[in-house]
This record gives C-alpha cells, structure tokens and sequence, in this order.
C-alpha cells in the first residue's frame, strides 16, 4: 500500500513509519561521482554471489589440482632419487609464482572473461542500462566506469593468484624443498610487480572482448561467447598461417602471412608476459617472437579498438531494452 | 488534423501562463522504415499534471524515452527546464532533475529493493551517506515496500515492482516526473493509492508526465492532456477545455434508421451552431437505440428537437451531453483506440455532411470492440 502523506510530503495516517527526510543533493567532483559509479560496477559483481562462488571455486579447485600434481611429480621423482632442485622450484618461493601466472593465464582467463560477459551483457538482457542512462550518467562515463571496474577486477584477480602461489612457495620454501637459488630483493619484487601487471593485462584485454562483443551483441551470450570464439580462432589462425609460411616456398605473399602472426593479441600479450618475468628470477621462459615496443603498441591498439568501437556503438544506440 | 484549445480571455484578465518546463517542437523519430513519432510538439508547464494518451504502439513510450535520452530523436528538439537537450552535459544536468519510471520497471533481479535504490542513488550522484540511507527508506515506505526491502527484487510481484520504480522516482525530490503506464501490474487498491500519489506530487509543485490507458484515472489526476495517434498529436491542452468542447447534444431513437434520418435532416439544415455529429451506440449490434451526439450547445436542444420532429424524426430522448476523457479520447482516434480501450463502447465519427449508414458503420466498430 502506498502511504498516506501530508502535502509537504511527510507520512500521514495514524503511524507514520518514517519521517520525510530532506532529500539529498548530488555532491562531489566528476573524478567522486565517476568513482561511486565504477564502485557500483564492482558491488554488482560482488553481489553475483552464485557467479563469483562457482568461478571462484574452479579457479581455485583447478589451481589446487596443478600444485598437487607438481607435488606428486616432486615425490615421484624423490623416490627415485632424482628430485632436484627444478622440481623443487615450482612448488618454492619465488618459482611457484610462475605456476600460479601460467594457470592465471589461461583458465583465469577463461573465468575471467565469463564474469566480464556476464556483467556487460546482463545490463541488456535486465534492461537495466535505462536506469544509469535515465539518471543523467552519460554514455561514455558508463562505459569508462566499466571498464576502470574490470581493470580493477583483473587486478584483483591476478593478485590474488599470485599472493596464493606465493603462499604455496613460502611454505614449500619452508618445508625446505630444494630450489634455485634466488636472491630476494627489490629487483625481484620488482619483476613480480611487472609481471602482475602483464598477466592483468592480458585478461583485462580479453576482458574488453567481452565488453566490445556484449555491447554490439546486447546479450550475455555473446559477451561471454564472443571472447571465447575470439581466443579459439585466434589459436587456429596463428597456428594455420604459421603452417602455410613454414611450408611454402617464400614469395611477397607468404612472408607478409609470415609475419600476421605477431599482430595476433594473444602473441602480444603473451610476449609481454614472458618479458615481464624474464628476470632477474626467470618465472617465464623469456622467448619472445615480437619486440616490446611491438608488443605494447599492438596490444594498446587493440584494446583502444575494442573501447572504441563500444563506445560508438553505445553512443550511437536507442536504449530499447 | 492537431486540435489545441486554449482558454479564451482578454489581455487584461489573462492569468500568466505557468513556465514551460519541457516542450517538444516537431519531435520526430524513425526506426527504419516505420515513423513512430511525427513532428511532435509538446508543451509541459510547472505544476501540470499531464498525460500522453494514446493507443497501443501510438509513439507514447517511444517518446518518453526521447525525453529521458534513452532514444535518439530523428529530427525535432527538446527543451526541458529551459534548456535544448541536445548537448550531453545539458541533457544529464537535466536529468538529474527528472524521475522516471519508463514501460515495466526494471531492476537488478540479485539485489533487493534497498540495494537497486543504492544504484539509482550513485546515477544521481548522490554519495552513501546517511541522509541518501534515510531518503532510501523514506521512498521504500511512500510506496509500502518497507517489509519487503530486504527480499531481492526477482521475487517481486509485478505490482512491488511498479511500487519499487515509483520509489526510484521519488527517490531525489525530483522537479518533474515521468510516469509511463504506472498503474500497471496493481490492483484497484494500488491504482487509487497512484492517483492519491500522483495528487500529492501535484500539490508539492511537482511536474508530473504520465501516459496511461485507464483514461477514467486520467480524467481525475489529469490537468492537461495530449492525445497522440500513429505518433501524431491530434489534441492538446486542459482537460477541462478539452471536455467543454466536446459537450453536446445526445439524441436516441427507437428507429433503427432514426440517427441516419436526423443526420441528414441536420446537414439540410446546415446549422452554424451544429456543425459536427457522431453515431454513437451502446451494446451489441441489435441492442439498444441508436444514437446521435451532436456538437451543439445544450441551450440549443430544444431547437434541435424542434427542427427533427419539423423534419418527420422525433428523437424518443433529447439531453445534454457531458463527455468523459474516454469518449472524447474515443472520438479522436476511432477504431484504432476500440480493441483496447472500450470493448463495450463504440462510436464511428460520421460528419454530418457526409452521413454514413448506422449498418455501414456499426459491424466494424462492433467487430473490433468484441475482440477485445
């Protein structure tokens, strides 16, 4: 029932519940409204319990499998006497960091990209894009606060992997596992704080897939979809155009597809990834197919297309949900 | 053919008009090949409480949503608070003025009612402090939703909903309100508690934009009104006014042909004072007498009846005619309004210079209204 109120707007009748309060103004700079906006992008995440439990539970599930199959590995090989110190550093501090950035960069990804697409396409699929819209929150400040909130979710993400796995080595380290020898300094916090920040990039960019696929496709389907496809197709293009340059005879043709591979994302983020834990401790292999200038501009171009081309899309859209 | 009525006074007993806080001029939108809005020009003054009526698929929502940013408009311009609203930091200042309600309210489904108001809280700007917290509840209590803050919004009936987007509008003290089809999804109880809300808004100085179907509530909450069809405006302006030139003449027969007959004997007559008629008729195709509404002054009924039994049609009952807003809303847009609107009611506009048959006329209107 709708309550009774006085002209002035106070609840009337013969209990009023609760007394008109003055009604609150807009306050703060554009930089603290835009950041209530991205927090709200974050509590909508946070809120999506069932989704967050389950991602979060395969991720650490299957995260969980990997160290205890390095383990089974490490006392297989104990029992034959043939433990050495390689095997010991994936389950060691610093080494284990490198497991936890390689599963974060695949099945993280994986996960990651399904919890983007779902929050992207689900403002669609609730119709709930009019109520930001309808409230004066322009279009590209909508977009923006999206997209700060999955940087911040792919930060999140990634930090986590790695505080765990480095919880897994420092107990590993503790239990006295054999290891390479590393020298803990700043230069080592150094390089994981770099490699952080690549393997955030690289699910941040995929991330932006889902943004860029959610918003032309205006379902939750296609945001999660979308990068997935892109991730499979991308994998079979550079496999397939590497197989076509190594078998046939050079010529204009064949080298420029040669050289189509570099310009995948996946080869550029990856590249930065393994550049970013190149050293001083080797937690990637260091084997890089494209320079770093390359690799940063390539992925910069790609994620300023996939924002740009939401953004347009946005802009340019009746909101008809 | 766009009707607008204006009160007629001299300059010096004019009222000042109220400021205009929304207009429309030539309002146009375009989804490929079909025009759902044309040229559309609206005017919204402070205190009106003012509803855009129309048909299913008339252009009302699509409209209210140009007004809310949420649709590009084709061609045409919006003002509101004195303002174009083409410019993006022009149109969201504005917004920020205006709650709204548009089509069925839609919410985040995982979150309860207290939470969604959180988020329409953060679109308006305003931080998490206690006094947004206690407005919050405040907006949750004015629609009766207290007790059931906490539930999330997914298991909502479809009338809590509508209360929930009702307290998203009221949420900021906003200057105007934008109501699409707020009495959807409630029962009578909570269609008469929208009115007394509505009345409320009115008297706190509110702007109030609604459009509804239930043109009975209209006509209670409503000061002016627009009419629109096809997503042309046919009528605008006071509800009063409206009605007042729509009064008439009601004249019944006992003849099937009766209303034919005076309508032809009326277009001989070429009246100045009688210059329209409408066949009316009630019930089924045999059922009832027919009738003729004609557009005349009620001080002009006894000369009507004079020149029809002068004529050779004595009419078995001549009165004064009081339109409601149906029948006049029925009158403008015809069969178009009948399949859901009126089931029971039908009328078929016949000008009195072009008489059409009762038996032309009234399968058709019969057909559709039975339909419904």
């Amino acid at each position: 029932m709708i309550a009774p109120s006085t002209p002035t707007g106070s609840t009337g009748g013969a209990a009023p519940s609760v007394a008109t309060p003055a009604a609150p103004t807009p306050g703060g700079s554009w930089l603290v409204e835009f950041a209530r906006l991205v927090r709200w992008e974050l509590f909508l995440a946070w809120r999506r319990r069932a989704m967050v439990i389950t991602l979060g539970s395969l991720l650490l599930v299957g995260y969980l499998l990997i160290i205890l199959f390095q383990f089974g590995v490490y006392i297989s090989e104990s029992a034959d006497g043939q433990a050495s110190a390689i095997q010991g550093d994936a389950l060691t501090f610093p080494g284990a960091m490198s497991i936890g950035g390689g599963y974060v960069t695949y099945i993280g990804l994986l996960l990651f990209v399904v919890l983007a697409g779902a929050l992207i396409g689900s403002e669609y699929s609730y119709s709930t894009l009019r109520l930001s819209l309808a409230r004066g929150v322009g279009r590209g400040r909508l977009l923006a606060a999206q997209i700060v909130a999955m940087a911040l979710m792919a930060l999140g993400l990634t930090a986590l992997m790695l505080l765990l796995s480095a919880l897994v080595g420092l107990l590993g380290t503790a239990a006295g596992l054999p290891q390479t020898s590393a020298t803990i300094n700043a230069a080592l916090f150094g390089e994981l704080i770099v490699y952080w920040l690549a393997l955030a990039l690289n699910i941040f960019a995929y991330g932006l897939i889902a943004l860029w696929i959610g918003t032309l496709s205006r379902s939750v389907a296609g945001a999660i979809a979308g990068p997935l496809v892109f991730i499979f197709v991308e994998v079979v293009a550079g496999e397939i155009l590497t197989a076509i340059a190594a078998v046939t005879r050079p010529n204009t043709l064949v080298n420029l597809i040669a050289h189509l591979p570099a310009y995948l994302l996946g080869v550029n983020v990856g590249a930065l990834i393994s550049l970013a834990g190149d050293g001083p401790y080797p937690l990637t292999n260091g084997e890089l197919s494209v320079s770093l200038p390359h690799a940063l501009i390539v992925t910069v171009v790609y994620c300023a297309l996939f924002v740009g081309i939401s953004y347009l899309a946005l802009s340019h859209r009746d909101i008809l949900e | 053919m766009t009707t607008t009525v204006a009160p007629i006074t001299s300059p010096a007993t004019a009222q000042p008009q109220p400021e205009v806080i929304l207009s429309t001029q030539g309002l146009t939108k375009r989804f490929g090949a079909r025009l759902a809005v044309d040229g559309l020009s609206l005017e919204v003054r402070r205190g009106d409480v003012f509803a855009l009526l129309g048909p299913n698929g008339s252009g009302k929502t699509t409209t209210l949503r140009m007004l809310l940013g949420l649709v590009w408009p084709t061609s045409g311009s919006i003002s509101v608070f004195g303002q174009d609203f083409s410019g993006d930091a022009r149109r969201q200042a504005a917004l920020r003025r205006i709650g709204a309600v548009v089509e069925q309210p839609t919410f985040y489904p995982y979150l309860n009612a207290r939470e969604n108001l959180g988020g329409i809280a953060t679109f308006a700007g305003l931080a998490a402090t206690p006094q947004t917290r206690a407005r919050i509840a405040w907006a949750l209590d004015q629609v009766g939703l207290t007790p059931r803050a906490g539930d999330a919004y997914r298991k909502y009936s479809l009338g809590m909903k509508q209360r929930l987007g009702i307290a998203a509008a009221l949420l900021t003290d906003p200057e105007l309100v934008i109501l699409d089809e707020p009495t959807n999804g409630l029962d009578p109880a909570g269609i008469s508690e929208v009115r007394a809300l509505i009345a409320r808004l009115a008297q706190r100085g509110v702007t109030v934009l609604l459009s509804s179907h239930l043109l009975h509530e209209v006509q209670q909450v409503c000061t002016r009104v627009a009419i629109i069809q096809v997503g042309r405006l046919i009528a605008q302006g006071a509800v009063s006014e409206l009605l007042q030139a729509s009064r008439g003449v009601l004249l019944s027969f006992d003849q099937p042909d009766g209303a034919q007959r005076a309508a032809q004997a009326l277009y001989a007559a070429t009246l100045p004072w009688a210059p329209f008629a409408s066949y009316l008729h009630e019930g089924g195709p045999v059922a009832g007498p027919w009738r003729l509404l004609v557009s005349a002054p009620h001080e002009r009924a006894a000369d009507l009846n004079a020149l029809l039994v002068g004529a050779g049609v004595t009419p078995a009952e001549v009165r004064r005619h009081e339109a409601s807003l149906e029948q006049y809303f029925l009158s403008l847009t015809g069969g178009a309004a009948l399949a859901q609107l009126a089931p029971a009611y039908n009328t078929s506009d016949a000008h009195v210079d072009a008489p059409q048959t009762p038996a032309e006329a009234t399968p058709d209107s019969t057909t559709q209204g039975g339909q419904a």
